[in-house]
């Protein structure tokens, strides 16, 4: 049956359960003790904690401990040569510094291609910014000469999607350490001021930006990047020579539900091939909505155009 | 070239019980291992699947005729996936697995990875043994030492140096 497959099949099969279901496998028998150890994905959720903690803080503090512990415990017996996929979800900040650039240095080492860092407080809400873990650009920059330093910059080399919620993190670096990046999506940070992203050698196809506070302009210039997506207080925008752009999604606001006092249309560029606008308006009282029409001279051949209204 | 003439390439292929069987080579490329051989120009007569009996064979080149003739829309190939593993029992499931990965063909792997996973989500440790007619070969006192390793799903507690 079932033992007749090789390891590396079972490997694979055991890489579809949760990360908890696969280590109790190593129940089963002797052959079975330490397959679990070389899945390609680690998911260390926690959703079911997560909920308790938003239903009761108190719980944080003895919460966070076993978390770090479980993480911690995985990673060092994690034997597989390389990972397709690492995903830490919990309230995390700063105070786990520590522990968190072990795990993202583990991940990128074993050449993951997805890294997820969602450290949202309460597993919902965002941090402030000066309480938020950050990415560990400067140990990755650091010390050229050792051996996990090589291997740091190979596993870098090969990410291609990359989502962080609630981490600072610079653009910048990112784009320029991580040359096979497809996906980015960064939620909270609080180290975006000018965010550039241009240069035809990028494969970046995917971009989101979401209440990252702090920041000034988004410049876009000459990449082939296909999405878009941002959502935040009012900023400088500015996209130009994006041929390949066909999707693009802009939120103004300080949260979801709350809207700027002026609905001022910023600088919104022309997009010659945009078949579809949905534009989402929050309103107050007698706001007028006729400065969105000058978005419509923006897309010549724009074939749909939805305004949806919330009025406060 | 197939492209010109209009008329599909067809390749023979055949199981490690001399079973053949004709397959168009756009939906036998689907394997790797096949493309592979396509490229190298070593598909002219017949290709020896020696890893694959001709049970499975049929059935996953069933499989390949019917997921190359979905146009890419990935919701419908995933539903086409389901239903073709629907009805099937764990033997032949172990079979596909091990001609898929034979085959190199990862869309198959995968949905049948996924579906035998499937059957162990959330079962008891005697469950799965019994199910999968897997021996215990622990002693008592490897056992108990197995679970004390497992413990660690949220107990214990291990502070951080940074705090």
């Amino acid at each position: 049956y079932i033992s007749l497959l090789p390891d590396d099949i079972l490997v694979s099969i055991l890489s579809r359960l949760t990360l908890k279901e696969a280590a109790v496998t190593s129940n089963l028998s002797r052959r079975w003790r330490y397959l679990w150890t070389n899945v390609t994905g680690l998911d260390f959720d926690a959703n079911e904690t997560l909920d308790s903690i938003a239903a009761n803080p108190k719980l944080r503090s003895s919460e966070r401990p076993k978390y770090i512990n479980w993480v911690n415990r995985v990673v060092r017996q994690h034997k597989g040569p390389t990972l397709n996929s690492v995903r830490i979800c919990f309230d995390l900040d700063k105070t786990s510094k520590c522990a968190i650039d072990n795990w993202v240095k583990f991940a990128v080492a074993k050449r993951a291609q997805r890294l997820e860092l969602d450290l949202l407080e309460n597993g919902e809400i965002l941090r402030q910014p000066m309480r938020n873990y950050t990415f560990p650009y400067k140990h990755f920059s650091q010390c050229k000469s050792s051996r996990t330093q090589s291997s740091i910059s190979i596993g870098l080399k090969c990410l291609k999607s990359l989502s962080l919620k609630c981490v600072n993190v610079n653009v910048g670096f990112v784009l320029s350490s991580c040359p096979a990046l497809q996906y980015l999506s960064i939620h909270g940070s609080g180290d975006l001021t000018n965010v550039k992203v241009s240069g035809s050698s990028l494969v970046l196809k995917y971009l989101e930006i979401v209440f990252c506070l702090g920041i000034d302009t988004i410049e876009i210039t000459n990449v082939n990047l296909v999405s878009f997506s941002y959502l935040g207080p009012t900023i400088k925008l500015i996209i130009s020579d994006v041929p390949m752009l066909d999707e693009i999604s802009i939120g103004e606001g300080y949260s979801g539900l709350e809207n700027n006092e002026n609905i001022k249309v910023f600088a919104f560029p022309e997009f010659p091939n945009l078949k579809q606008l949905i534009l989402k308006v929050g309103a107050w009282d007698d706001d007028s909505l006729l400065e969105f029409t000058s978005l419509i001279k923006a897309c010549p051949i724009l074939n749909r155009f939805v305004l949806q209204v919330c009025v406060f | 070239m197939a492209a010109e003439t209009g008329t599909p390439t067809t390749l023979t292929l055949k199981s490690n019980d001399d079973e053949l069987f004709s397959v168009a080579e756009s939906a036998a490329i689907l394997s790797v291992t096949i493309r592979n051989m396509v490229e190298d120009g070593c598909a002219g007569g017949v290709i020896p699947l020696d890893n694959v009996d001709g049970k499975t064979l049929a059935s996953v080149i069933t499989y390949m005729n019917g997921i190359s003739a979905i146009p890419a829309d990935e919701e419908k190939k995933k539903s086409y996936r389901d239903k073709f593993l629907s009805d099937k029992d764990f033997e032949t499931l172990a079979d596909m697995v091990l001609a898929a990965n034979y085959l190199n063909m990862s869309c198959l792997m995968d949905a049948v990875s996924a579906k035998i996973a499937q059957v162990m989500e959330k079962k008891s440790v005697g469950w799965v043994r019994r199910k999968f007619g897997i021996e215990n070969d622990y002693t008592p006192e490897e056992e108990a030492a197995v679970k004390e390793e497992h413990k660690w799903t949220f107990e214990g507690v291990e502070t951080d140096d940074d705090n």
